[in-house]
């Protein structure tokens, strides 16, 4: 594959760079990226993949755009409410750039179809919004050996990690079990400052062109915790666990059922900012 | 243990190459270079394979173990191996399966990688590691660790020949690392390093190498040994070329000083720290009511002499280990899938391969030990029986081994029959053992055996007649490990009532144990009984002495082929050259057909690359490594080097037909002739002087392409260099004109920067010539 003349000016700053150059951007061309929820994480990092060239990107989404979204959810336009997330999102990564072919998966993710939408994609961006689907996606992707973007936001914090199956720990390694209902706040408290998903969806974009690039280190076996009120990044260092009972020793899960991953609430459970006291 | 990454990458490069091979692109012999590193044996008759999968220190949880079973089951006929080095093989596995074990095994983070040829094969560890109550160190974490390491390690790959690492918890020394080439006994405080040692050809015992070593110390020594092995092990005759011979060849004291060199080496420059953490699961505490035994099944001797026999006391308290005896090391996949589903009722339980053959059950409650021991019973016909205590090493001879002599597998079941058929004392006879092995290679063990055999074939009265050698008196304890003594040499058929009668005597005449008798007088009352078994009557009046044991026919070496143990570089080279031989001499009769030519040229340029560590894709790859590699550094005769047009014309018909032929044969008798020059290093003397000093300027006078860039602006000119010499190789040149103003005050800047040489800036009619070195 050889790149067109529009094409080396277009990337033209990426090929600049000694850690991307022809070879790199061609990487990028060919990788197929999919991103669980067209919402305030998956938005910006769709937008910057859709920039750099990513060659296919799966938005998976059911839901239509609310007025109260468009605060953070800047791939949904005023015109757009009440439209479906993924035809709004197709037009706009269309419109960016037409070396990149987004696919639309207008359906919720559940036990039973997320092993064959991830299936098709070299690297999966978890921008989804409650527990259990956050724990299905882990779960898929460890099982299926494709590497993970997570992130998270709440309020005026956010958190991100990198999982690399078998080879770093997952999210189960860091909390074997979703949180009992209740512990975590409720939806009125569940309040996010717009940009703050802006910045974690961007980490978890720059992490996944690093992995399709091979280049640098990887936010893996380290939880990136954002602050954006005091305006402080931390990091936790976290392990493989043994007795992880996904990617331990004598893993207990070895199949999706759908029972373990049902939202049993009305509203939406946000993640909880856990990690300072780690 | 997990699986290093490195692993699951190269899967697809054997997938591509087994496929390549079953449509019949590439022949056995180099394909065998790249199966066998995979652990992929051929069998006996050519037919199927055999898969080796390395089990680090034996340890198994019973989702592995049923993974094996359920594999072997699936895609062989389930029959299963425990090798001495506490692998487990799979048996009679067709060509075509062989990716399934692979792929099917990786998500339990098994593998068959390094099972065979040039690598470091499976480390081994005394079997009761991390529950012995005698051990200094839980050696199976550094095992796992060290398994790790080296498994990710390129250059651990491509050795001269095999190494064998064993690690022991204490200075019993169950893991023998006395007869490894690097082995590791746990002191109090710190591990004593051997090396050196080793069984089969020139059999010896390891010397100490370190008295004693930190744990962090241990991946420096093991990472130092492989590199003074890669640098100085003999790689072309396989029989002079483990540790062993090296320190033979340089005395011990230069491989002191030289290994020392190494290892300041080693740790100057590299950060080796072994993933030593713990992944067993933690067993729960036992205490109170649940400490009782439970009450014994009816069957009350029975259940005596299990407890008496098979039962273990681990350190843990309130835990028990069962051993159970696999006659042969034979087992099957529905007996591992059944075994491992007592973990289903106690979850805490681990197996484990013993190097003896034999499998041990772990982690099993006290109370939980007789209801374990109903379901064994229905497994294991004899397994749990003192009459079967006996405990036989065998490897599977010419049963299936392509250097199997004689088929020990048969004569271990005889050598069973037979004592049967005497009373037999448990007591004294407890701790025997008896090593078996079909030829003078040792994977039978049979240099440290307390009794062993080791088959060899004898003319007799024109006839040939399976014999074995009898040895007694070795014995195990790291450096001050005994070789058993060669006492004589017997028939084959003889040796079961030869060695019933030994073992009366033994019972009759001694007090002691099996190990005195046979280091002591054992010996001479042995001599007596070789000297009564030992004659071989004519074929005539008594067939049965010309037929082996557990065969039906007259005894023959038919099927025995060169092992390919030690397969790698040498065999494909060698193959490639045949190749091009075969191709030649078809040309020849077919009126110089140009097909044939060209794939003799392809063979013939493609054989050596193999030790420049070349894998070329294809065969223009392969004609432009072999001008780089060889042509252009004066290894290769310069008349050669239009090889590549040569080859272009052989592609567009544009050649006469004799003429492709006399150059091609010309170039393979040159490649014979460079590789009769390699040394033992693979290295190749510098045939042509004159044209390795003169390569860049010839290439810079031939090769230099041009691009204009002239009226491209900043910086899309620099990202159109950058993308040009991303497309050449290193070394090669580019000019490229520029305009002036900016982009030649930047380009040629922005392209230093990146590590490119700019060799000369000329100006030209208002633009500039800028010739650039692509160096990275």
């Amino acid at each position: 594959m050889n790149l067109t003349d529009s094409q080396i000016e277009r990337y033209s700053r990426h090929i600049i760079l000694k850690e991307i150059g022809g070879e790199g951007q061609k990487k990028i061309l060919n990788a197929k990226v999919v991103i669980i929820g067209a919402g305030g994480l998956g938005s910006p990092s769709a937008y910057y993949l859709a920039a750099a060239g990513v060659g296919k990107i799966g938005i998976v989404d059911s839901d239509r755009a609310d007025l109260s979204n468009l605060q953070r959810q800047i791939l949904h336009f005023t015109k757009d409410v009440g439209r479906l997330k993924t035809e709004s999102a197709k037009e706009k990564l269309t419109a960016i750039n037409p070396d990149c072919k987004v696919e639309m998966h207008n359906t919720r993710i559940n036990a039973h179809n997320v092993l064959d939408i991830i299936g098709n994609y070299d690297a999966v961006i978890d921008g989804s919004d409650n527990f259990p689907t956050r724990y299905l996606i882990n779960d898929a992707c460890v099982i299926s050996r494709i590497p993970l973007f997570e992130g998270a936001v709440i309020s005026f914090s956010g958190q991100a990690i990198t999982i690399k199956p078998h080879e770093s720990a997952c999210y189960r390694c860091l909390y074997e079990e979703p949180p009992p209902p209740g512990l975590v706040p409720s939806c009125q408290e569940a309040g996010v400052m717009g940009a703050i998903p802006g910045v974690i969806g961007l980490i978890q974009a720059t992490e996944v062109i690093k992995w399709i690039l091979a280049k640098g280190s990887l936010l893996t076996d380290r939880l990136l915790i954002y602050n954006g009120l005091e305006m402080e990044f931390n990091e936790v260092k976290v392990a493989r666990n043994p007795q992880c009972p996904l990617c331990g020793v004598n893993p207990s899960i070895k199949k999706l059922k759908e029972e373990n991953y049902q939202t049993t609430q009305v509203c939406e459970r946000r993640w909880e900012n856990t990690g300072e006291d780690e | 243990m997990f699986l290093p990454q490195k692993i699951i990458d190269e899967i697809p490069h054997y997938k591509d190459n087994l496929t390549k091979f079953l449509a019949g692109e590439i022949k056995d012999a180099f394909f065998r270079g790249i199966r066998v590193p995979w652990g992929f044996y051929s069998q006996r008759g050519g037919q199927t394979l055999m898969s080796r999968l390395r089990i680090p220190g034996g340890i198994l949880t019973p989702q592995q173990l049923n993974c094996i079973g359920s594999t072997a089951k699936r895609f062989s006929e389930g029959k299963l191996h425990i090798t001495t080095r506490q692998d487990i093989q799979i048996h009679n596995l067709p060509y075509e399966n062989s990716i399934e074990i692979i792929e099917s095994l990786k998500h339990v983070n098994i593998s068959p990688r390094g099972g065979g040829g040039n690598t470091v094969r499976n480390i081994t560890g005394c079997y009761l590691s991390g529950i012995c109550p005698h051990e200094n160190s839980e050696i199976y974490k550094i095992v796992w660790g060290l398994t790790e390491y080296l498994l990710s390690l390129d250059e651990a790959y491509t050795m001269p020949r095999k190494i064998k690492i064993a690690f022991s918890g204490c200075e019993y020394d169950c893991a023998c690392t006395g007869v490894n080439d690097i082995g590791f006994v746990a002191l109090k405080d710190g591990f004593k390093v051997l090396c050196g040692g080793g069984m089969g050809a020139k059999s010896a015992v390891g010397k100490i190498l370190h008295k004693k070593v930190s744990l962090q110390e241990i991946g420096y020594s093991v990472k130092s040994l492989i590199n003074l092995f890669n640098k100085y092990g003999n790689r072309k005759n396989r029989r002079h070329n483990r540790l062993r011979f090296l320190i033979q060849d340089f005395g011990w004291d230069k491989f002191l000083e030289l290994y020392n060199q190494e290892l300041n080496k080693a740790k100057e420059t590299e950060h080796i720290v072994l993933k030593t953490k713990d992944d067993l699961p933690q067993l729960p505490k036992i205490n109170g009511s649940s400490q009782q035994q439970e009450s014994p099944p009816s069957n009350g001797k029975e259940s005596e002499q299990f407890l008496k026999y098979c039962i273990g006391e681990q350190k843990q308290y309130g835990y028990r280990y069962i051993q159970l005896k696999v006659p042969l090391g034979e087992i099957d996949g529905d007996t591992l899938i059944t075994l491992s589903q007592i973990g289903d009722d106690i979850p805490s339980i681990i197996f484990r391969t013993t190097q003896r053959q034999n499998i041990i059950i772990s982690n099993v409650p006290v109370n939980k030990l007789f209801s374990v021991y109903e379901r064994l019973k229905c497994l294991f016909d004899k397994a749990l029986s003192p009459e079967t205590f006996l405990n036989i090493v065998c490897c599977k001879g010419a049963t299936t081994c392509n250097i199997g002599i004689c088929n020990s597998v048969g004569l271990a079941s005889q050598i069973e029959n037979e004592l049967h058929k005497i009373t037999l004392d448990a007591d004294k006879l407890k701790d025997l053992i008896i090593n078996i092995n079909g030829c003078p290679n040792a994977c039978g063990q049979h240099p440290v055996g307390m009794i062993s055999f080791s088959g060899i074939a004898r003319k007799v009265n024109d006839r040939s007649v399976p014999f074995y050698r009898i040895f007694l008196g070795g014995k195990i304890d790291a450096d001050n490990t005994i070789f058993a003594e060669q006492i004589g040499i017997v028939p084959a058929r003889a040796i079961p009532a030869l060695f019933t009668e030994f073992i009366v005597s033994f019972q009759e005449n001694s007090n002691g144990t099996a190990f005195r008798y046979f280091s002591n007088q054992g010996k001479h009352h042995m001599k007596t009984l070789i000297e009564k078994y030992s004659f071989v009557p004519p074929y005539e009046e008594d067939k049965s002495y010309y037929i082996d044991l557990g065969g039906a026919e007259d005894f023959s070496l038919a099927g025995f082929t060169k092992g390919e143990c030690g397969a790698g570089a040498i065999d494909m080279i060698e193959s490639d050259l045949e190749s091009a031989k075969q191709c030649l001499s078809k040309a020849q009769e077919k009126d110089f057909e140009l097909k044939a030519i060209r794939n003799a040229l392809t063979f013939s340029s493609r054989a050596l690359l193999v030790v420049k560590g070349v894998d070329p894709k294809n065969e223009q790859e392969t004609i432009s490594a072999f001008i780089d590699k060889f042509i252009n550094t004066g290894v290769s005769n310069p008349e050669f080097k239009n090889l590549h047009k040569v080859y272009e014309d052989i592609i567009s018909n544009r050649i006469q037909k004799d003429k492709a032929y006399d150059f091609t044969n010309k170039l393979y008798q040159d490649v014979k002739e460079i590789y009769s020059l390699m040394d033992t290093s693979f290295n190749f003397p510098t045939r042509f002087k004159e044209i390795a000093n003169s390569k860049d300027v010839l290439s810079s006078e031939i090769e230099t392409e041009v691009y204009d860039l002239r009226g491209t602006p900043c910086p899309i000119n620099y990202v159109k260099v950058k993308l040009k010499l991303e497309g050449l190789k290193i070394g090669d040149m580019l000019e490229v004109y520029l305009d002036d103003g900016e982009p030649i005050r930047s380009v040629p800047k922005s392209l230093e920067n990146d590590g490119q040489e700019i060799i000369a800036i000329k100006e030209a009619d208002g633009f500039f010539k800028v010739t650039v070195k692509k160096n990275v």
